[in-house]
């Protein structure tokens, strides 16, 4: 029996091996892949003057959060289902790393995740926004806040890191309790929390305090519907976890050049500076200028909380069960 | 007449010889696409320290403790609920009983992800997420087996045995405690185990309707490994899951032979019984609205948009607004018959190879051997299946980690146990007769089978490609796993549209669902 299985199994794996070369492409012109996260929302032409100019079509495919789309990536390292991939931030960027994931990246965004507030809720309830974390644990602001699972969204992981970065790694965890006595919500992703659950938004839920970007208030005025001139939300500067994107050809691929003329293109003046009211993010490129709307309205705080990238990818997992522990059982 | 005798024993040895070499494909496939991933999974979790860290992981605890409980508690609902119309069809005939008991059924063809939309649609929108919906949608998913199991058996069960206990004065309770039960108890808990098991094992069910909070063993599997990216706790947590299934399947087993010749008493008709007529239909109705409802919530739910009646739901499936959130529908559902296709193309022939073997062997340690090889993938979860074949195939000569067709293997894997069943039954039961009088006639050993069995089994076998096509076609827990940025298939999209928020992605996922329902329907009243 056993002799006759393995060549079964070595015809098989001919058979299934020549189904993967069809894949060599010469590298003039052609398609190239660009895997993002689910929020990767572009302008729509944008893509249109780097196919005239090189001659390739680029196909966006969206692959969940964050956390997923980097995780997923890495179990097909080396054989990857793009050629390159926007969105890793600097939670992530140390596995990316050692999983051996990328061929080479590069920084293309920084933004800011920092707690939003409705103006007009504070305003018409005569209580003062808060200032601090700390303030978020006040009975005052009881049952105001929602924010992400850290576990699948990636703003609600930079805000748990922000509270382990301001409390250290001996005090968050009691600062998260009290969190939780003070009724916060979670949710599993920014779109639910922020244009669901947030009562200063689209969806004008019930609770007027919000995690999310240092950008959003532009968002707002840009977005909005009547024309506002100024935005009906603000940011607590205090609570900001400085965030950076990485964009990076995945190791692997076989159209690395085109892969890099792809980099080059989202590093440049064009792309960069569509970012700033497309994405909601502060382009790195110097030569990118920022749109008035977006400098007179965005926080972009000098000296966010932060936490080292090495320190982040060994403790991670074990923050997130600390964490799902004391908030989800 | 001895050269008679001798060409049909012939005629049994050609058969028995063809099957053996034949079954050594499906043999080489469940190695490679089963024992491979498996074993890879075992080595990985008993050379790392993380199945005794996830014993101290409180938070892992706390799963284990939930996984539990929630299978429990809807086992014993599922009984409770199962237990009207599985007395009303064991005992009684009633116009139309097939197609009402069909209805009551169905929800277990259909993939768990829809059984959980319907769900979803039905409640209301605080309690979308909690464990009223997945006790509920466990129930309506699992009735079909508690019926099927247990009215099999009760059917058996010789009517006059009771009506003479009644007749010496018992109680109709102590009639079905003492006479009954003792009859249909190896059933009944023979089919709480099944239903135990999937419910321990519950993933679509929990992804859609668990909320932040809820979640299962399986489901703790995909969040360590895909969105953790802790592929050891991920394969701890496979490990001690199977040790749990494989005791209570061994606790629960029946111990009687299946299969063995039975007889099944006539059923009074209920037109002659107008006292016991009302209460028979009224178990069988209600439980058939218990079980309806959620899908015409979920049709309803497809129809309305912002609080108002609306068909573009329906609309945008088609007309690219899901585009912005990467969502596809069309090509969904060109992957989703692809990959049905070719299930059904690999595993009908594998399970036709298999079900020869097992009908013509004549040692009985093949036939164990075939059945528990078979009957292991059933036991196993999709969600470890797709976690062992993502950690095996990275390796050049087999790195197949980001195709689509491996994808296809897990269906075949998944849906070959199920195959082979539907097939094994009809072939075992040709009497030896039929075809020695073929040989008698003149016929070739080919000829034979091919007048006799393959004509025989020309019906299990439609049956067999619709089972295939349904379990590649909902298939959820595995292609979770394994499906890739453009491969994804009809379930997967659903999750996704229901995962998000807002009134037209919901509605369009509700609108997906109810398509996916007819065309489940429509696939399974083919074959």
């Amino acid at each position: 029996m056993k002799r006759k299985i393995i060549p079964a199994i070595l015809i098989a794996s001919i058979a299934f091996g020549s189904c993967s070369s069809g894949d060599t492409t010469i590298e003039s012109g052609g398609t190239i892949k660009l895997l993002a996260y689910d929020a990767f929302t572009p302008e729509p032409e944008i893509f249109t003057s780097f196919t005239k100019e090189t001659g390739i079509d680029v196909i966006v495919s969206l692959g969940g959060d964050t956390g997923t789309l980097v995780s997923k990536a890495l179990l097909t390292a080396g054989t990857p289902e793009a050629d390159v991939l926007w969105g890793v931030d600097n939670t992530l960027i140390s596995r990316a790393i050692d999983g051996k994931l990328f061929e080479s990246y590069e920084e293309v965004d920084t933004a800011a995740v920092c707690v939003n507030y409705d103006k007009d809720y504070f305003a018409k309830n005569d209580i003062a926004p808060p200032v601090t974390l700390m303030d978020l644990a006040l009975p005052i602001y009881k049952d105001m806040l929602v924010i992400q699972n850290p576990v699948t969204s990636s703003p609600g992981l930079a805000f748990m890191l922000a509270t382990i970065s301001k409390f250290g790694v001996n005090d968050w965890e009691q600062y998260w309790k009290s969190l939780r006595a003070n009724g916060v919500k979670i949710v599993d992703d920014w779109t639910s929390a922020y244009t669901v659950e947030f009562s200063g938004s689209s969806g004008k839920g019930k609770y007027p305090l919000v995690v999310s970007y240092g950008s959003s208030p532009p968002a707002e005025v840009v977005y909005s519907d009547p024309p506002v001139t100024e935005p009906p939300t603000a940011v607590m500067e205090q609570t900001c976890f400085g965030q950076i994107e990485y964009a990076g050809i995945l190791r692997g691929t076989k159209k690395t050049k085109n892969a890099q003329k792809l980099i080059d293109f989202l590093t440049g003046k064009i792309f960069q500076e569509s970012m700033p009211l497309t994405l909601f993010v502060v382009p790195v490129n110097p030569d990118a200028v920022l749109p008035e709307v977006f400098s007179k309205f965005a926080v972009i705080p000098q000296n966010p909380l932060t936490l080292d990238a090495a320190d982040i990818s060994s403790n991670r997992v074990a923050w997130l069960d600390t964490w799902t522990n004391i908030m989800l059982r | 007449m001895d050269k008679h005798h001798a060409a049909m024993k012939q005629t049994l040895a050609t058969l028995r010889r063809a099957a053996l070499v034949s079954s050594v494909l499906p043999a080489a496939w469940l190695i490679v696409f089963y024992v491979f991933p498996l074993g890879n999974i075992f080595s990985r979790a008993l050379s790392i320290d993380a199945f005794t860290d996830i014993l101290g992981n409180s938070g892992i605890r706390h799963v284990l403790w939930f996984t539990m409980w929630q299978a429990l508690l809807s086992t014993a609902l599922t009984l409770i609920v199962a237990f009207p119309i599985t007395w009303a069809c064991s005992r009684w005939q009633f116009t139309g009983q097939r197609f009402v008991i069909g209805l009551a059924t169905a929800p277990f063809v259909l993939p768990t992800v829809i059984v959980a939309a319907a769900v979803r649609a039905t409640l209301p929108q605080q309690m979308s997420s909690g464990i009223t919906g997945i006790l509920f949608a466990h129930v309506i998913f699992n009735l079909a087996v508690v019926v099927r199991i247990v009215s099999a058996r009760w059917q058996q069960a010789p009517p006059n045995t009771a009506a003479a206990a009644r007749t010496l004065g018992a109680s109709a309770w102590k009639t079905f405690w003492l006479v009954t039960w003792p009859m249909i108890r190896s059933a009944v808990v023979g089919a709480a185990g099944i239903v135990f098991m999937f419910c321990f094992t519950s993933f679509g069910v929990i992804k859609i309707l668990g909320g932040p909070r809820y979640s299962t063993i399986e489901v703790e599997i995909f969040t360590r490994a895909v969105q953790f990216g802790d592929i050891n706790t991920a394969v701890a947590l496979v490990l001690l899951q199977l040790i749990v299934i494989a005791i209570v399947l061994g606790l629960t087993a029946p111990r009687d032979e299946f299969g063995k010749k039975i007889r099944v008493h006539r059923q009074s008709h209920i037109r002659d019984y107008p006292r016991q007529r009302r209460l028979v239909l009224a178990s069988v109705y209600a439980t058939v609205l218990f079980v309806g409802t959620p899908f015409v919530f979920m049709f309803v739910s497809s129809f309305r948009l912002h609080h108002r009646w609306s068909i573009n739901a329906w609309r945008h499936l088609f007309d690219g607004t899901l585009d912005s959130i990467g969502v596809d529908v069309a090509r969904a559902m060109s992957n989703s018959l692809f990959f049905a296709t070719l299930t059904v193309a690999i595993t009908v022939p594998l399970a036709l190879c298999l079900a020869c073997a097992s009908a013509y062997s004549s040692s009985p340690s093949v036939r164990r051997l075939i059945a528990i090889f078979v009957g292991a993938p059933l036991a196993t979860s999709a969600v470890a299946l797709g976690l062992g074949m993502i950690i095996t195939f990275d390796q050049s000569p087999i790195n197949w980690r980001s195709h689509w067709f491996l994808l296809v293997c897990a269906h075949c894997t998944i849906a070959l146990p199920l195959a082979l069943r539907v097939l094994a039954a009809p072939l075992q039961s040709i009497p030896a007769t039929l075809r020695d009088s073929a040989r008698t006639l003149g016929a070739s050993p080919l000829q034979t089978w091919r007048k006799i069995d393959l004509a025989i089994i020309k019906r299990p076998l439609l049956i067999c490609a619709g089972l295939c096509a349904a379990v590649s076609l909902g298939e959820f827990g595995a292609t979770s796993f394994l499906t890739r940025s453009g491969n994804d298939t009809i379930p997967t999209t659903i999750a996704r549209l229901l995962g998000r928020p807002g009134d037209i992605v919901q509605s369009s996922g509700y609108a997906l669902a109810s398509l996916f329902v007819l065309l489940i329907v429509g696939v399974m009243s083919r074959a």
